[in-house]
């Protein structure tokens, strides 16, 4: 069932693409279809995992023998998270652009369900090996779907996105294969690697691997000064896209530094946590504050994922299990947020006739950024703040700092759009079928809906996650 | 808490539906009054109350459009700002104070403190308890005071005579008035007699009316200085964050391609040494054939 998951939103990408380009209808609702099959089957996964959080379902086939690679694929209580929240986004990413597109809609879904293909192999891969190829392949949809514009920073963006994607993989492929062969055990699914590589690998050659997969991570997450890819390339990059980009590409770099560095690496870790607390810390402020100098949705959006993973590398520098839980609510919250975000850019910016509603959406979007009680974010700021309070009493105010300015932030959109004229009666009118409209404000509420469910029944995702995190992790404080 | 937030979707959905929105109000504030004492509903309760402000605030602005040129004027949008103002910190403190009571469970191990779902009471020590009912109090009163702002001529334009605005915003007090006693009656034991329970709401009565009255006569803090000074600030910034990304990757390609250079460089190097040195060879193997067609020359044939 594993490989199924993996490889089917794969061949319906082949699928998509013998479709004629001009039945755009059927392309858009098969596409609709095509990634809810994966959403069902992550979806059947959950009641095993809520009798029993400590289960892990793995698939194993033989592959390169000589090597000690093995094809290992397997589900457990970490990234079956990530699994769900990846194939909702794509799921929304296939909802949100309507019909309306144009021809190069098959085109596009191919690849997005390419992308998810390999961002769902990298999750489920369970050795050193497989994941490195996973995550590889993750890194070449982007180029395929960067829009053609002739603008002056069009070339960068695909030269900064192209030396980032290739110092990453290069890094963390040096840092697996020294891990790989020092251990020459190819699947990380126990805590028992953590007493292997404190048998086996020195000090030094801990932090070096910690060092080669926290730049591999920290170029994808991003950290600040790593960070330059992210706003060049998100303007160039359709809302569907950075659905994926903030569903599976940006998660994808946290749940491995979870896996290969801070469940394996003790030493390391523990000689490394105030680099990476200082990491956070630099995220959040310089986040926070560059959001607040834009008003471009995109690189508005590229800034508020810096806040966001700087509270999360805050949170996880603690080395406690509320900050990795903390960490992990961070990043849902991140993508339910930023997801929801760029929906309602996308409804403002293309139908003039909402006269009464962009209020009311910036202000939910306001409430998500905020991370208001009753949110999915409030949870994970609770829990972040917490250990980061316990073990970086002094950097806690920078949480509080960040906050405050996102508050200001969003004080001065709503107040813009109080002071601004109402809209004309006579917008954009988009008579296709399904509108952009339906795509943008079906996902939009899906997404408060899921944000809402998950804020307030959070102890059904924490019952999962706490003690699969504890097993990966028997070191944690 | 699911009916709260049905409740909630509910009331934005029917806030324009003009006759539908008397028996919602009454609905929203049996909603509001059955909240007593936990955080996390209140906050729920505030936040849905705001959205549906903000939709009705906000669905004023094209019928004024219609008949004015000039739909809002500097005064109101002077009040609306203000009021914007107080909503936000109003969550902020909800924010900080949630967070705060949650730290503080985890610090002090209690037990049965579930403060991610539902915030319960009664908080450690009598201090802390006070601080709670002090900050609990401030939002629903800050909430109500920016409505206060607002009620008159920007709110609900459909009802004549701002009927609907004025029995919004009398019930909004009874219920914040209501959420706060029931609050200082849970935090703070010494607030449970009759004589507290009259000061509590005169005194939270008093708040509402002084908080509405300095919104329209103090002098605004947010637009000269935050919202003047930050904006700017971040805007250096994100040009500072662009002009260092597009340098930083102008040094990357250049040495990118220095490196490149120096490596064709280096193979032509080598190539043309192997050139050199095939030709030498070459030499050397024609000076070495030359040399023995001359001996064979010389000895005719016969070395």
């Amino acid at each position: 069932m594993l490989t199924t998951l993996a490889f089917f939103p794969l061949g319906a990408a082949l699928v998509l693409l013998v479709i004629p380009k001009d039945n755009v209808k059927v392309i858009y609702g098969l596409s609709i279809l095509m990634t809810c099959i994966p959403l069902l089957m992550v979806l059947y996964l959950w009641p095993a995992f809520i009798e029993d959080a400590t289960l892990s379902i793995q698939e194993t086939t033989e592959w390169a023998s000589t090597t000690g690679v093995t094809y290992v694929l397997g589900v457990d209580g970490v990234n079956l998270p990530f699994l769900t929240i990846l194939t909702f986004l794509a799921v929304l990413a296939s909802i949100i652009p309507g019909p309306s597109t144009g021809k190069g809609l098959g085109r596009r879904s191919a690849i997005l369900l390419a992308w998810e293909s390999s961002l769902l192999g990298a999750f489920l891969a369970q050795d050193y090996v497989l994941f490195l190829v996973f995550w590889a392949l993750s890194t070449v949809p982007i180029y395929f779907l960067m829009e053609r514009r002739k603008e002056e920073n069009a070339l960068a963006a695909a030269k900064t996105y192209t030396l980032s994607s290739l110092v990453s993989t290069t890094a963390l492929a040096a840092g697996l294969l020294v891990l790989f062969s020092s251990l020459m055990e190819p699947v990380f699914v126990s805590g028992e690697l953590n007493d292997l590589a404190a048998t086996y690998l020195s000090p030094a050659t801990q932090w070096w691997i910690f060092l080669a997969v926290f730049v591999a991570c920290g170029l994808r997450l991003p950290i600040f000064p790593f960070h330059i890819w992210l706003p060049l390339t998100m303007s160039r990059l359709s809302t569907s896209t950075i659905m994926i980009l903030v569903g599976g590409f940006i998660p994808l770099s946290i749940y491995c530094l979870l896996r290969f560095a801070l469940a394996i690496l003790s030493d390391a870790v523990s000689a490394f946590s105030l680099i990476l607390a200082l990491a956070g810390l630099a995220n959040l402020l310089f986040g926070s504050l560059a959001s607040l100098g834009t008003d471009d949705h995109h690189r508005k959006a590229s800034y508020q994922i810096m806040i966001y993973t700087g509270t999360a590398l805050l949170a996880t520098a603690t080395l406690t299990l509320d900050g990795i839980n903390g960490a992990l609510f961070t990043m849902l919250a991140m993508v339910l947020a930023i997801a929801y975000s760029m929906s309602v850019a996308v409804l403002v910016s293309r139908n003039a006739n909402l006269d009464r509603w962009p209020l009311v959406l910036y202000g939910l979007d306001a409430a998500l950024q905020l991370r208001l009680p009753g949110f999915v974010g409030f949870v994970g700021l609770a829990l972040a703040f917490s250990a980061i309070f316990r073990s970086y009493r002094s950097l806690s105010l920078a949480v509080i700092g960040a906050l405050l300015l996102t508050a200001i932030d969003y004080g001065r959109i709503l107040s813009q759009i109080l002071a601004s004229p109402p809209p004309k009666e006579s917008g954009v009118a988009d008579s296709s079928w399904p509108s952009l409209t339906v795509g943008a404000g079906t996902v939009a509420t899906l997404l408060i809906l899921v944000s809402v469910v998950l804020g307030l029944r959070s102890e059904l995702l924490l019952e999962v996650l706490t003690p699969a995190v504890n097993q990966i992790m028997p070191l944690l404080n | 808490m699911l009916l709260l937030v049905f409740l909630i979707a509910v009331a934005i959905q029917v806030w324009s539906w003009s006759w539908a929105t008397y028996p919602f109000l009454a609905l929203l504030m049996l909603a509001g009054l059955s909240i007593k004492g936990n955080y996390m509903q209140m906050a729920l309760f505030w936040q849905g109350l705001t959205w549906a402000g903000y939709l009705a605030l906000d669905s004023h602005r094209p019928r004024y459009q219609a008949e004015s040129e000039d739909p809002l004027g500097a005064e109101e949008i002077h009040l609306a700002h203000r009021a914007l103002t107080w909503q936000i910190i109003a969550d902020l403190i909800l924010l900080c104070t949630a967070v705060w009571l949650n730290t503080l469970a985890k610090l002090t191990n209690v037990q049965g403190t579930n403060a991610l779902t539902s915030i319960p009471l009664p908080i450690i020590s009598l201090a802390e308890s006070k601080a709670c009912f002090m900050l609990g109090a401030t939002f629903p009163i800050l909430k109500i005071g920016s409505f206060g702002l607002t009620h008159g001529k920007l709110l609900f334009p459909w009802t004549d005579g701002n009927t609907y605005a004025r029995l919004f915003w009398v019930s909004g007090i009874l219920v914040a008035t209501y959420q706060v006693v029931a609050l200082g009656h849970i935090c703070v034991p010494a607030l449970q007699s009759l004589e507290a329970t009259i000061i509590v709401v005169g005194s939270a009565l008093a708040a509402i009316y002084l908080l509405t009255r300095a919104g329209y006569t103090l002098p605004s803090l947010w637009r000269p200085t935050l919202r003047g000074l930050l904006p700017p600030v971040g805007g250096a910034i994100v040009r500072w964050d662009h002009r260092v990304s597009l340098r930083a990757l102008d040094i990357s390609m250049s040495t990118l391609q220095l490196l490149g250079n120096a490596c064709i460089g280096f193979e032509d190097r080598w190539l043309h040494a192997g050139e050199d040195l095939l030709r030498a060879i070459q030499t050397i193997a024609r000076l070495g054939n030359r040399s023995q067609n001359h001996t064979e020359h010389r000895t005719g044939g016969h070395s």
